[in-house]
């Protein structure tokens, strides 16, 4: 596929005067993922939640790699399991879950090993996440001495150093009148402000790989499109790891190189964004990109307006799990084996994983 | 509907006017409506697009009565509603607004059941068996299972909530729905489900929607005419191919375009 370029960045100004970064026209896609070490590797991963009664398996048996200076989007349903994992692998798990087996390798160190003392030094330092939501921000301290909390909790600087420090970073990822915001409440700022004072958070210290938990969730098509642009731009300019959760398969779009897909809690199909998008393996993955808004023609003044795709039947529920393939009965391509058996991953080229019975006999690829 | 062609929806220079800033600040005025002027005839759907504080929901608010305008008047089927008094009307059925957030807008203490018939008992008019039968229907027709009427909201599925929130606004009978960013939040897959549903409802009641969102590329696909407001002013209105086709070439930023051309998916799975 060849390059194809957004409208990212062109715009500026906006509405109710927040301050916005003109960040050049970015380019939509990825050409070779950039290989370089990898940094974190994520082997056989599980993790479940207690419920009264039962276990409840949130996420079974994953594994994948991050590289240095990759951004990798994690492609999902709500309750798939996709904040699971990004909550585990910096065990920031609520106290009713926890990691049943697997290994979290960061810097070839296992997170999951390490003393609470050490992976503090970790967290926040070399990872550091994004919340889904800027409701992490504490609404009784200054935005800026929340930022600056974090750098002087990792690194020796003085009070005065850590806010010019802050008030420069504030400035590099778009957010102006650094010297107001920083001494803003949380409630004083709009949604995109409050979003990127979460990415501030996570930047302060410089952290190899940052953890995205659907970062423009909630925002509006601008914001979204300011905030997109801006991780790559620090990908570029820091060489910064990125592991993106998403629902939204346009922002992982625009940003990923490579791209994970997860249905109930397991991996079902991973690859080059280009390869996934252009010709998605799954059969989930296939309805899933169907249901782009993109995919339906524009209406016109006394038509019949056409009804959207979507994907028939709900998830499975966790707490029932089903014999064969999770995906089975929502699936349009679904087998006599599907019901039975639950499918490996397969691989179906060199870069590309597909968990799917269709790809066992490697004629169909 | 009337037997003169009159809109069922006719906004004319409506303001409202906010001020910002703590009584120890300097007040600053926020022009959050600036005579806007709208028009929707009956059955037909008109989006709303504009970026975050561009005055769209203070529209809405103003339009369902929960705001009161500082100017301009508002013609429902002809009659003048910035004038009704809404707390001796208990309301106003005709135009019902679906919130931003429907997990905020139900109340976590009230099973589903009590929260779809709350605006019945609320009017006071039906006997409360009677409101009980038509919010099981109006469940029933959102796609709520009668087993789920005793949950609490928050056992509820995203895309569940944003249904019952629809069963809630629907049977009061309304005429004109105004929903304000109802997919925020949810899958794709549910996007596409709800907006089904809604289409579905607005065929069977001849319902107008007036969709508030800031996603061009969905409302494209449902209104029949799309205007976009900015720093509380309509800037355009035009039918959606127009609208598309001029954002494509100037400042509104569109979808960032990802889904490879449906004829290569269409190759691929033909391949496979």
């Amino acid at each position: 596929m060849v390059e194809r370029q957004s409208p990212i960045g062109v715009a500026t100004g906006c509405a109710m005067g927040i301050p916005v970064v003109n960040t050049g026209i970015v380019k939509v896609r990825s050409g070779v993922p950039k290989t370089g070490e990898t940094l974190l590797s994520v082997r056989a991963l599980s993790a479940c939640y207690r419920t009264q009664t039962r276990q409840l398996v949130a996420v079974s048996d994953l594994s994948f790699d991050v590289a240095q200076g990759e951004i990798v989007g994690v492609l999902g349903e709500s309750g798939c399991g996709k904040t699971t994992v990004a909550l585990s692998i910096l065990r920031l798990l609520p106290d009713n879950a926890k990691v049943i087996s697997g290994s979290v390798l960061f810097q070839g160190k296992d997170l999951l090993l390490l003393a609470e003392s050490q992976l503090r030094n970790i967290r926040g330092a070399e990872a550091a996440i994004i919340h889904q939501d800027a409701s992490v921000l504490n609404p009784l301290i200054r935005v800026g001495d929340q930022v600056s909390q974090v750098l002087r909790a990792h690194q020796r600087c003085s009070r005065i150093e850590a806010r010019e420090r802050v008030q420069e970073l504030f400035s590099s990822i778009g957010l102006l009148e650094c010297e107001r915001l920083y001494e803003a409440y949380p409630h004083q700022l709009s949604g995109g402000q409050r979003q990127r004072i979460g990415i501030a958070q996570a930047l302060v210290c410089k952290p190899r790989l940052v953890i995205a938990d659907e970062p423009t969730a909630s925002l509006d098509q601008r914001t979204n499109i300011e905030i997109l642009s801006l991780i790559r731009q620090l990908r570029e300019s820091c060489g910064t790891s990125f592991l993106v959760i998403s629902h939204d398969p346009d922002a992982l779009a625009a940003i990923a190189d490579r791209i994970i897909v997860m249905y109930a809690g397991q991996i079902v199909e991973e690859g080059p964004v280009v390869d996934v998008y252009s010709q998605p393996l799954h059969p989930y993955t296939r309805a899933l990109l169907q249901c782009a808004p993109t995919q339906v023609p524009v209406t016109e003044i006394g038509d019949d307006t056409p009804r959207l795709p979507f994907i028939p039947g709900s998830p499975p529920d966790p707490l029932d799990p089903m014999p064969g393939c999770s995906f089975s009965c929502r699936c349009a391509d679904r087998m006599q084996v599907c019901d039975l058996q639950k499918p490996d991953q397969i691989l179906a080229s060199p870069s590309r994983l597909v968990r799917c019975f269709k790809y066992e006999d490697r004629s169909h690829v | 509907m009337s037997e003169i062609r009159q809109p069922l929806l006719d906004v004319r220079g409506l303001c409202k006017i906010h001020a910002q800033g703590r009584w120890w600040e300097h007040k600053f005025l926020v022009r959050a409506l600036d005579n806007v002027n709208l028009v929707l005839p009956a059955n037909r759907t008109l989006a709303l697009i504009g970026d975050s504080g561009a005055g769209k929901t203070t529209l809405a608010m103003c339009l369902t009565g929960l705001e009161q305008p500082d100017a301009g008047t508002i013609l429902f089927e002809g009659k003048d509603i910035t004038k009704i008094d809404r707390k001796k009307a208990r309301g106003f059925p005709e135009i019902q607004l679906i919130f931003q957030n429907s997990t905020d807008a139900l109340s976590p203490r009230m099973s589903a059941l009590e929260i779809v018939e709350e605006p019945l008992l609320i009017r006071g008019s039906l006997a409360r068996t009677e409101c009980q039968q038509q919010a099981l229907a109006a469940m029933e027709q959102v796609g709520i299972p009668g087993s789920c009427s005793n949950r609490l909201p928050h056992e509820l599925s995203g895309g569940q909530r944003q249904r019952l929130a629809i069963a809630r606004a629907i049977v009061s009978r309304p005429k004109l729905l105004i929903l304000d960013e109802p997919l925020s939040g949810l899958d794709l897959s549910i996007q596409g489900q709800i907006t089904n549903l809604l289409l579905d409802l607005k065929d069977a009641y001849q319902l107008s929607f007036l969709y508030i969102s800031h996603n061009l590329e969905l409302v494209c696909r449902i209104a029949d005419e799309v205007a976009i407001m900015r720093r509380g002013k309509i800037v355009d209105q035009a039918a959606p191919a127009a609208i598309l086709a001029s954002s494509k070439r100037s400042h509104l930023p569109a979808l960032v375009p990802s889904a490879p051309a449906s004829s290569s998916r269409r190759g691929a799975s033909a391949g496979a």
